[in-house]
């Protein structure tokens, strides 16, 4: 039997769920946790609730399936809308400031196994993505979606682009980007990029007061 | 010493309000508010703003509504240390009869001028107004749904609406209803109306990516819910909860990216009580100080432009009267205050 090691981590209250370590049997994991929103009308608050807890979970398990490495589902109770998932340890994307641009080119990579498999995930941003061992796990699948629409791909990644800009003072935010498409186009071929290209110039400029050059 | 009072002209014609104001600052740190006039153009029922007949409007009212700023302010123009107006973001005819106005009052009484932006005045005055030091903000008007914060020396967009604003939304939908824009208050009214035991609420898409918000899916949805039969306080209600769910989902959200403990809400819409529930839930959950902007500041006015101006003015955006230029798309995110310097020319054109 593996030995249990203590980790250091300090619950997490998102802005949709609650995120805990807990002791799953012999190992520890993660619990996702929707609770009630004050804020929201309760006939509303419990349809998203149910709807998102049960996408979340068929959605991992289909990404799984494309290759892409996010937690594996442990158990899943729809009634208190909790699920218990693997727990990966790592750093986040956001956190490692001078990542170098091989992991965003996997990131772009798994953007496209997704996208193939007609998975949209929804919040793709560098606080979702784990750097453990050399490889990226995609963690926070709870606003994804089933779509083949290149409108929706294109958001997926325009929402990518905007948490890079955002986030990032150096300046990288732009060549990290590429590195992103090169690796989209490395699956998805260059045509599929440029369709994606063509629709994010389009969500950018249905922004207010988009600059038309 | 000279600069360490400052007495400024704020003018403001974005869009439906031609406003003026006169505020001073001390020290540079203490506001006052010492006049406020404005005159709101008002659009036929069930239509929206057309920028020809707000610009009429801005035009026909200007003169007596700086007079009435400067005899309340008890100021002659002469005494101001600067006019500021605001350069953008708005409606072109709309802009240019404040910047006609401003640049004529500077240039006749050798005040100097400067260029503001718009939504950076939302946020200054309610800074001040809320005493809040660094918060996120949440621009919420007809103009505005974005959620935005400081950071070193521009403005940057942590989330904001993919199409339609807030206040479109609900202008829009009041529209549908027959109702005048801005119909903010009235779709309020109509919704607090509304009872369970009457009827079931029409469900309608809740549309979030990431931290960014999409209303023209739910205004349709809404519009055929109330095509189909629903009545208008249930719609109300309806387009209410779910728009104003999904922009306190954003901000939460957007919260917990940046780790801020403050959250400024401004504009005008920002005048909506069930809103300021939501958001007061959402921030007390999370042991956040919650800033609102007062009612009366919510909408447009000068004092927002002058509370700007004084940040604006600091940055070096004093302009000379030719150079003096508005633009209809001068995203708050595109506001660059790290030159000090005051810059010649070519300032807001770029």
């Amino acid at each position: 039997m593996k030995v249990q090691t203590k980790h250091e981590f300090p619950p997490i209250q998102g802005a949709e769920a609650k995120i805990e370590l807990v002791d799953w049997y012999i190992a520890p994991a993660i619990r996702k946790h929707r609770s009630r929103k004050a804020y929201r009308n309760d006939q509303l608050d419990w349809i998203l609730r149910t709807k998102r807890t049960k996408e979340e979970v068929e959605i991992l398990h289909q990404a799984k399936l494309t290759g892409v490495k996010c937690p594996k589902v442990l158990f899943v109770d729809p009634a208190s809308n909790e699920i218990i998932m693997e727990y990966i340890q790592g750093t986040l994307l956001k956190d490692l400031l001078e990542a170098g641009s091989g992991l965003f080119r996997i990131l772009g990579r798994y953007g496209a196994f997704l996208h193939l498999a007609g998975i949209i995930h929804g919040d793709l941003t560098t606080k979702n993505v784990i750097v453990t061992e050399g490889d990226l796990c995609l963690i926070d699948f709870g606003l994804s979606f089933f779509s083949d629409r290149v409108e929706d791909r294109a958001e997926d990644l325009h929402l990518l682009k905007q948490a890079l800009k955002s986030s990032d003072s150096s300046g990288n935010a732009a060549s990290r980007f590429d590195s992103v498409l090169e690796g989209y186009g490395d699956i998805a071929g260059i045509e599929s990029v440029l369709a994606i290209k063509r629709q994010i110039g389009k969500i950018e400029l249905r922004g207010r007061y988009a600059q038309v050059d | 010493m000279k600069f360490s009072n400052l007495i400024c002209l704020g003018i403001e014609s974005t869009a439906h309000t031609f406003g003026a104001g006169v505020s001073e600052l001390e020290d540079g740190r203490d506001f006052r508010i010492i006049s406020d006039e404005k005159d709101v153009y008002k659009a036929p029922e069930g239509s929206g703003i057309h920028p020809r007949e707000a610009a009429r409007h801005h035009v026909e009212v200007c003169s007596e509504v700086i007079s009435r700023a400067l005899e309340n302010a008890k100021t002659r123009p002469n005494e101001l240390d600067f006019v500021a107006y605001s350069a953008g973001p708005g409606l072109g005819p709309c802009l240019r009869v404040g910047a006609v106005a401003a640049r004529s009052l500077a240039t006749y009484f050798g005040r100097e001028l400067v260029a503001v932006n718009h939504a950076v005045g939302h946020i200054e005055l309610g800074k001040f107004l809320a005493r809040l030091e660094n918060p996120l903000v949440l621009l919420i008007s007809g103009g505005h749904t974005a959620i935005v914060a400081n950071s070193y020396d521009s403005w940057r967009i942590y989330g904001e609406t993919l199409d339609l604003t807030l206040g479109q939304l609900l202008d829009q939908m009041g529209r549908y209803f027959g109702l005048s824009s801005p119909a903010g208050a009235k779709i309020e009214a109509l919704a607090s109306r509304f009872n369970y035991e009457d009827e079931s609420i029409p469900i309608l898409p809740y549309s979030i990516k990431g931290n960014d918000v999409s209303y023209s899916g739910l205004l349709s949805a809404a519009k055929e819910a109330f095509v189909n039969g629903k009545s208008k306080e249930s719609v109300s209600f309806s387009v209410q909860e779910t728009a104003f769910a999904l922009l306190t989902e954003a901000t939460e959200r957007a919260l917990s990216f940046t780790d801020k403990s403050e959250l400024l809400v401004t504009g005008g819409v920002a005048a909506n009580q069930r809103l300021s529930e939501m958001l007061n839930a959402m921030c007390e959950s999370r042991g956040v100080r919650l800033g609102v902007i007062p009612r009366q500041f919510a909408g447009d006015c000068g004092t927002q432009i002058a509370a700007a101006g004084f940040l604006f003015r600091d940055k070096g955006y004093v302009v000379n009267a030719k150079d003096a230029f508005v633009r209809q798309s001068w995203r708050i995110d595109l506001v660059d205050l790290e030159v000090k310097r005051p810059r010649e020319k070519g300032l807001i054109a770029n």
